[in-house]
């Protein structure tokens, strides 16, 4: 019978002893629950340190394990053992859940396990009783039978808050509140539902392997926030290890600098030194080290010139993707050199080039630990992460230098989504797919793209209710209900979550979100920080939003547009409360209770890269928390409403025939494909068109792109 | 034209921002504000908390530039970072003192060198573009410490030179101030940015001696 124990990794500096243990707890029957090792941290003595590891058990309550691996490990282990469980005990009382009145519910008890086999030399007969080795465990555990956590609840809860290393919150707005069921009170409690890590979240934090590990989630899954505290962790696990995070969007520094300022003040309640964990961007300028990257770090180690964005551009010339240039440039030169990083985690992989991750693979000792970590569909370019033997090559012999072989282990995929709920997951993903737009003239399907293996829909929190996943297939498909916490649709009944309303024109829509906006900060209890204006048009957004932004300056209310800054520049004003308006480029990695979409008439169709527009559109309605309200003018934003209503008359089930391999390869030619040189034309011509109130038909639009191709054969 | 009253001058120092605000040329902004002080003394201006002072020290342009926009003391700011502040103080009803001034962003260059710019908008890109070598600029009036040539009542300083006081004619309204940025700073043959701020309301009296306009100096003209 295989064992019933599952076994969750994290570092305790007893590699051998844990190895033992999880050997011989794979052998004990009888006995379920969870091992957790490296954690939770606890106050022993003045110290504050990781448990070696803990069991929680519905049969045996919890178990700590107190690992004997080194000769002092021998002495005093009463006393320790005393200290574990006033240090555990210390650490789950606050979790009021944990008890009836005032008594603690978990029994807990400590184990020292002797992975030796017979060698420890205790005579006092006390002292070996509560030490066990391989051959007692099992019978061990099972006199420690009790129905402490017999209850799923109290064993729940009790799994919970073990694995809440830190017992912290991360989300730590204190909101003044007074009207119960108002939408201030609502994001309130939404907040306090996510402020643990859950089953998938923790193991990622304390389980690193030796090797690459990806970690796939959906936008709201808690990536970055996960990231952050794996990062902390292993700071504070191991202070000797050089560790880097690297990311795309300048922005998330200030985010990542705060998230991991606050785990290693959770775990270990101190600062993390900033000449071992390094928050650096991918890129990086010249600028002085607040702007060095990791690629530039890569060329100065290598003994070559750098490259920053200026010189690429005119080296490369208009169009290229410079940051994939220069960094194949610089992987070009073999050169020896120290590695530099024994980590290296890398959040929003999907908008950094391959060539950036094989870069980092060259930073990194031998046991090569890299980490990235990306969202499927959040790439704006329209290009998706391939496999690891495509990023990271074969040897001269043909094998992958890099594969995942441990597979639940190194290969990760994060379904739940925190941030949206099933109606508004469901509304991006159908949007930005186009499953139900209608299919132009000549097409077979309105799709606008589509995952090239249909196995990711499942992976991503998708369930089929009708027909078959696969290519050539129809299906239907609506959210795992375990992937969307249904505790997230509470925020829609008071107020719908989602709404699609088309305006007359601008200044009727843009009156109509100033006035939304003073009731949500005079009435309905929002913060500033609670609300986005997000104009995803790619070129013009200040122009949009401005009259928004004057509107609401005339109104008192403060507001900025988010902007470009060669600092980290806040894109939530904490100290002074102001109504963010912001591009979609800005948006990304932000998120907001009250979503507010203007210009969305522009997302529904485009003469060029229209798989990159929805994704726009994708990106701008997941950045809300609960509600969203997409708004436009005229008869294209008639148009996306339409589209919308299909999406919920089929209650937000996605029905759609998936195209074959014929028709996948055809899409993507038409609508995600940028290596067209004719598309730049064809955009500036739209514009210009657009300024002056002319609009291309489809048909127009077929033989204008038929046009220049052929010009530019 | 009337008597020029605070309360006149921060409705206008409101309405000279609000277009350029509608335009997206201003990505910040605070609310003017009418903050009465003792002996019958009024400031107009924006919020500036107790430091405001201590931040002006001896220290390189581009310090002071981050803690102004970080701790965001100004009247606006424009898209390219660029820093506006208005305040203007009255006693009796007249007006006492003025500080307009204009603190460009002396870290324009790195705007060019970032790849996000790259996805930015157009607006902002053409902004960028022109290559400004920054410095700061103030317009003061001084009705108490004025001396002949050596301190006008109103005069400009370039570059925070404490010596440069470069005599203007009168005292500038918000309105004549912001044209003098944003004709100056902003337009472009392409774009018109002037022609969106509202018409003249206020005039000063002339207060530049006889002296004073035997030098090189600045006429503020106001149309009748």
């Amino acid at each position: 019978m295989t064992s019933a124990i599952k076994i969750i990794h994290g570092e305790n500096g007893k590699p051998a002893a844990s190895e033992a243990l999880i050997e011989a707890l794979c052998k004990v029957e009888g006995i379920s629950g969870t091992c957790h090792f490296g954690a939770p941290f606890i106050q022993l003595d003045l110290e504050t340190i990781a448990l070696d590891a803990v069991l929680i058990s519905p049969n045996v309550g919890v178990v700590i394990f107190d690992l004997l691996d080194s000769p002092t490990d021998y002495e005093n282990i009463e006393d320790r053992q005393d200290a574990l469980f006033h240090g555990l005990q210390g650490h789950l009382q606050p979790y009021k859940n944990l008890s009836h009145g005032r008594k603690f519910i978990p029994q807990i008890e400590v184990l020292s396990f002797n992975a030796r086999p017979t060698s420890g030399d205790f005579s006092d007969t006390e002292e070996a009783a509560s030490v066990v080795d391989v051959k007692g465990l099992e019978s061990t555990l099972h006199q420690l039978k009790n129905e402490s956590l017999s209850s799923t609840r109290i064993f729940e809860a009790t799994l919970s808050a073990v694995q809440n290393l830190a017992g912290i919150r991360t989300h730590s707005t204190k909101r003044k509140t007074t009207t119960p069921g108002s939408r201030g009170a609502m994001l309130q409690w939404l907040e306090e539902q996510i402020s643990v890590f859950d089953d998938q979240q923790a193991p990622l934090v304390t389980d690193t392997v030796n090797g690459v590990q990806r970690i796939r989630g959906l936008a709201g899954s808690g990536k970055t926030i996960v990231l952050a505290a794996k990062a902390a962790y292993l700071h504070v696990q191991h202070p000797d290890w050089k560790i880097a995070i690297t990311f795309n969007t300048r922005a998330l520094k200030g985010q990542l600098t705060r998230l991991v300022e606050r785990f290693v003040a959770g775990y270990k309640k101190t600062t993390p030194d900033w000449n071992q964990i390094h928050i650096i961007n991918a890129w990086g300028g010249g600028g002085g080290p607040e702007n060095s990257g990791l690629y530039y770090q890569y060329c100065l180690a290598t003994d070559q010139e750098p490259l920053d964005f200026r010189e690429a551009k005119s080296k490369y010339g208009a169009g290229a993707d410079y940051f994939s240039r220069v960094c194949q440039d610089a992987l070009q030169k073999e050169s020896p050199h120290t590695p530099s990083y024994d980590m290296i985690l890398v959040d929003e992989a999907q908008d950094l080039p391959p060539s950036f991750l094989r870069i980092s693979y060259q930073m990194l000792t031998k046991e090569k630990r890299l980490v990235y970590a990306y969202d499927e569909l959040q790439n704006l370019s329209g290009r998706s992460l391939p496999e690891p033997d495509e990023i990271f090559g074969r040897t001269p012999e043909g094998a992958p230098i890099v594969s995942l072989k441990n597979k639940p282990r190194q290969d990760v995929i994060l379904n739940r989504c925190y941030r949206n709920s099933r109606p508004v997951l469901a509304t991006a993903h159908a949007l930005g797919f186009g499953i139900y737009r209608t299919a132009p003239e000549n097409r077979p399907t309105g799709l606008v793209q589509m995952f090239d293996t249909p196995h990711l829909w499942e992976e991503i929190g998708y369930q089929v209710d009708a027909g078959r996943l696969a290519k050539g297939c129809d299906v239907t498909l609506s959210r795992d209900p375990q992937a969307s916490p249904e505790f997230l649709e509470e925020a829609g009944i008071k107020h719908p979550l989602i709404e699609f309303i088309v305006f007359e024109d601008e200044n009727a829509q843009n009156t109509w979100v100033a006035e939304q906006i003073q009731k949500n900060l005079e009435q309905e209890e929002l913060e500033h920080q609670d609300i986005i204006v997000i104009s995803p048009d790619r070129y013009n957004s200040p122009a949009k939003l401005g009259p928004i932004s004057a509107r609401l300056f005339q109104l008192g209310i403060q507001s900025h547009i988010a902007g470009v800054d060669t600092k980290p520049d806040e894109f939530f004003r904490e100290k002074y409360p102001s109504i963010t308006c912001t591009g979609i480029h800005r948006a990304k990695g932000n998120e907001a209770g009250m979503v507010y979409i203007i210009g969305a008439e522009g997302c529904r169709d485009a003469a060029q890269g229209l798989a990159t527009i929805r994704n726009t559109l994708f990106t701008a309605i997941t950045r809300s928390k609960a509600w969203v309200r997409v708004l436009g003018v005229g008869e294209e934003m008639e148009l996306l409403k339409a589209e919308y209503e299909r999406v919920v008359k089929n209650n937000y089930a996605l029905t759609f025939h998936y195209p074959d391999e014929a028709q996948l390869e055809d899409l993507y030619k038409l609508y995600s494909s940028t290596e067209d040189p004719s598309q730049e034309t064809a955009v500036a011509l739209q514009k210009v068109l657009k300024t002056k109130g002319h609009r291309l038909t489809e048909g127009a639009r077929t033989e204008l792109e038929r046009l220049l191709q052929a010009e530019h054969q | 034209m009337s008597r020029i009253t605070p309360k006149k001058i921060r409705d206008e120092a409101d309405a000279v921002i609000l277009p350029f605000i509608e335009k997206g040329l201003i990505r910040d902004q605070h609310v003017h504000s009418i903050q009465p002080r003792p002996n019958k003394v009024v400031d107009v201006g924006f919020p500036a908390g107790q430091n405001y002072s201590k931040i002006f020290g001896k220290k390189p342009y581009d310090k002071l530039y981050d803690e102004l926009r970080v701790n965001r003391l100004f009247s606006a700011e424009f898209i390219d970072g660029g820093l506006i502040q208005m305040s203007y103080r009255f006693q009796d009803k007249a007006l006492l003192a003025h500080r307009l001034a204009y603190y460009p962003n002396p870290n324009l260059d790195a705007f060019s060198n970032d790849p996000e710019s790259f996805y930015q908008d157009e607006l902002f890109r053409d902004i960028i573009e022109r290559r400004l070598t920054a410095f700061p600029l103030r317009f003061d009036f001084d009705d108490r410490n004025a001396k002949d040539i050596v301190h006008p009542h109103s005069h400009l300083t370039l570059g925070n030179l404490q010596h440069c006081r470069i005599p203007v004619s009168s005292a500038l309204s918000p309105r004549a101030f912001m044209e003098f940025v944003v004709r100056y700073f902003y337009d472009t043959p392409e774009h018109n940015f002037t022609a969106l701020l509202p018409r003249h309301k206020h005039r000063f009296e002339t207060t530049i001696t006889a002296a004073e306009k035997e030098l090189i100096h600045m006429v503020i003209a106001v149309p009748v």
